[in-house]
């Protein structure tokens, strides 16, 4: 009986692998956007799942009314405003203040946007109609793939697609155009980035709408496979915050590889283990870095 | 070229920059001399926007650039080589000398900035053997080369040199400054701040001496050099010395 049990749970292995990336995925989105921030001003911007459930609620809204074409844009639009909306009036107008103060007005700015999403959508979750899929009774429904044992949604090859995209993207961007070289110097060297005549303040600002626009392209993507929601901002967050400081903050690469590695432990912990404790994961792998690697895991081997 | 008029500086409260006046003019090496804390530094960073002045003008090319933001500035060919060379340490040379051109990236052509860059490695060989090596690693001589390239690659009209020979060998100082004359006989004002007062009135046209926030003293460099009192205070103590003489000199 209880051999038969665990062959069942064992089965389900590839299925919950499967969601596990898909949530992973969102996990190193958000990394990345951590890390912009972090290497442009030292600062951890906790707003960054705020990003993400501004992406996903907007698209939500949108696609009950109009096309993808239009509530992508549109809800990427809104998430890079927002961003620049914490650059604009809350970092930049207080560069004085230290970097302790500044962590935890974006705390106080996550607060604002989730209440003010609230207000104006509601506390329930607004479904999204899948990508791509077939019309089933004026409905759309996702098409699904065998794949492993497990079955794929068409709406999460999109969220793995779309990350992989944006990773690629971020790497050429950073090593490979001016703009991400002066935003790099930025971070290495200010006064000297200054004496070359980059204009760090217009690199702050475009490092925070960079850093929302990603994650509003994760929300929008991610809203048909999750639902979209006020408070879905709050673990997508801490998840996408672990992952960073288990890459090393900063380190894009790592924060990729350990957001799509927890989201699958979290995934795995849930489905086999306790379903109750999924939500602590992040926070058991964290503390456990925070006190015996401080500096981040991954850092080590991705700068070797 | 370039003309300060009683300008005045702080830092918070504390007052740097008592109503500094110079002027350099068009093809001329001038030099700022003085003790650690006198204020070089500052005249320098006023001049080129990283600190805001209190009062005072300050003209280049024949505008009025107070205020300007350094941006500004560089896009007008001021360009600062700063103390501590303030280059992009985790960055390869080629790197550095690229974001040197970044107020040109959208404006010049790519061949012109690819010219400039040829011209940076003729000067300076070194670099160009070293291209692909991060910043951080290169010698103390090489890394002045790279931050004097870098400048370099923004087309400067005009050069702010700040203590370029600080921590370089006698040799390699000789070097520097030997380019630092070439620039200029190829039509790159420069406007010098040294603490090695004997290497800077060497190659420089007239000179400043300033103490504790103020000019105190100008001339031509070879008049000052044979000044008895300058001698006394930063040419008789010998090379080694004068690197490291205290602030109350
Ligand atoms: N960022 C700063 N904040 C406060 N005081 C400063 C700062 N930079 C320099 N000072 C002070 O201003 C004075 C002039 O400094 P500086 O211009 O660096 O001199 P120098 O370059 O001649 O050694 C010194 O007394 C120094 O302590
Ligand atoms: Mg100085």
């Amino acid at each position: 009986m209880s051999v038969g049990l665990s062959v069942d749970l064992l089965a389900q292995v590839p299925q919950l692998v499967i969601s596990g990336f898909t949530r992973g995925c969102i996990y190193a989105i958000v990394a990345v956007g951590f890390s912009i921030i972090y290497n442009s001003t030292q600062v951890i911007n906790f707003a960054q799942g705020e990003f993400v459930m501004i992406g996903a609620v907007v698209a939500a809204v949108l696609l009950s009314k109009t096309s993808l074409l239009v509530a992508f844009p549109t809800a990427v639009a809104a998430g890079c405003l927002a961003g620049a909306v914490v650059a604009l009036f809350v970092l930049l107008p207080l560069k004085r203040a230290s970097v302790v103060s500044l962590i935890i007005i974006t705390i106080g700015t996550s607060i604002m946007f989730r209440g003010l999403a609230q207000l104006l959508w509601g506390e329930a979750a607004i479904p999204a109609p899948p990508f791509t899929g077939v019309v089933v009774q004026g409905y759309v429904e996702d098409r699904e793939f065998h794949f492993l044992g497990a079955y794929i949604r068409a709406q999460e090859l999109w969220v793995m697609g779309v990350t992989a995209l944006l990773v690629v993207g971020m790497h050429i961007f950073f090593r490979r155009t001016i703009l991400g070289q002066a935003m790099r110097a930025c971070a290495i060297n200010q006064l000297g980035a200054r004496i070359v005549g980059i204009n760090v303040r217009r690199m702050i600002m475009a490092s925070f709408v960079m850093a929302a626009g990603l994650g509003a392209v994760a929300g929008v993507v991610v809203s048909p496979v999750f639902y979209a929601k006020c408070n879905m901002g709050t673990a997508l967050g801490l998840g996408g915050f672990c992952a960073a400081v288990l890459g090393g903050l900063g380190n894009f690469a790592g924060g990729v590889a350990a957001g799509i590695i927890l989201g699958i432990v979290e995934s795995l912990t849930g489905g086999l283990l306790w379903s109750d404790y999924k939500d602590a994961v992040a926070f058991v792998i964290l503390l456990v870095i925070l006190l015996l690697r401080p500096e981040g895991v991954l850092r080590r081997r991705a700068e070797a | 070229m370039l003309k300060l008029q009683s300008v005045v500086t702080y830092y918070g409260r504390v007052l740097a920059l008592k109503g500094v006046s110079l002027h350099v003019d068009h093809g001329e090496i001038v030099a700022i001399v003085g003790p650690n804390g006198a204020g070089k530094t500052t005249v320098l960073n006023t001049i080129s926007g990283i600190v805001t002045s209190h009062s005072g003008k300050i003209v280049f090319d024949g505008v009025d650039v107070t205020g300007y933001p350094t941006e500004a500035l560089v896009e007008m060919g001021l360009v600062q080589v700063p103390e501590g060379r303030q280059l992009f340490a985790e960055m390869t040379v080629y790197e550095n000398l690229m974001l040197g051109a970044y107020r040109r990236s959208r404006a010049a052509k790519k061949s012109e900035v690819a010219v400039d860059l040829e011209r940076v490695y003729s000067i300076f060989p070194i670099l160009k053997e070293r291209k692909t090596q991060l910043a951080g690693t290169l010698s103390g001589g090489e890394q002045q080369m790279l931050a004097i390239g870098r400048a370099l690659m923004s087309k400067p009209k005009m050069l702010l040199l700040d203590e370029p020979s600080m921590g370089l060998a006698p040799l390699v100082t000789k070097s520097i400054f030997k380019v630092i004359s070439d620039l200029r006989k190829e039509g790159t004002t420069v406007l010098l701040v040294e603490q090695n007062a004997k290497a800077a009135l060497a190659i420089a046209k007239r000179a400043y001496v300033m103490e504790t926030g103020r000019i105190v003293m100008e001339g031509s460099a070879s008049e000052l050099a044979r000044n008895p009192e300058i001698q006394r205070a930063y040419l008789g103590m010998g090379y080694r010395q004068i690197m490291e003489q205290p602030r109350n000199a």
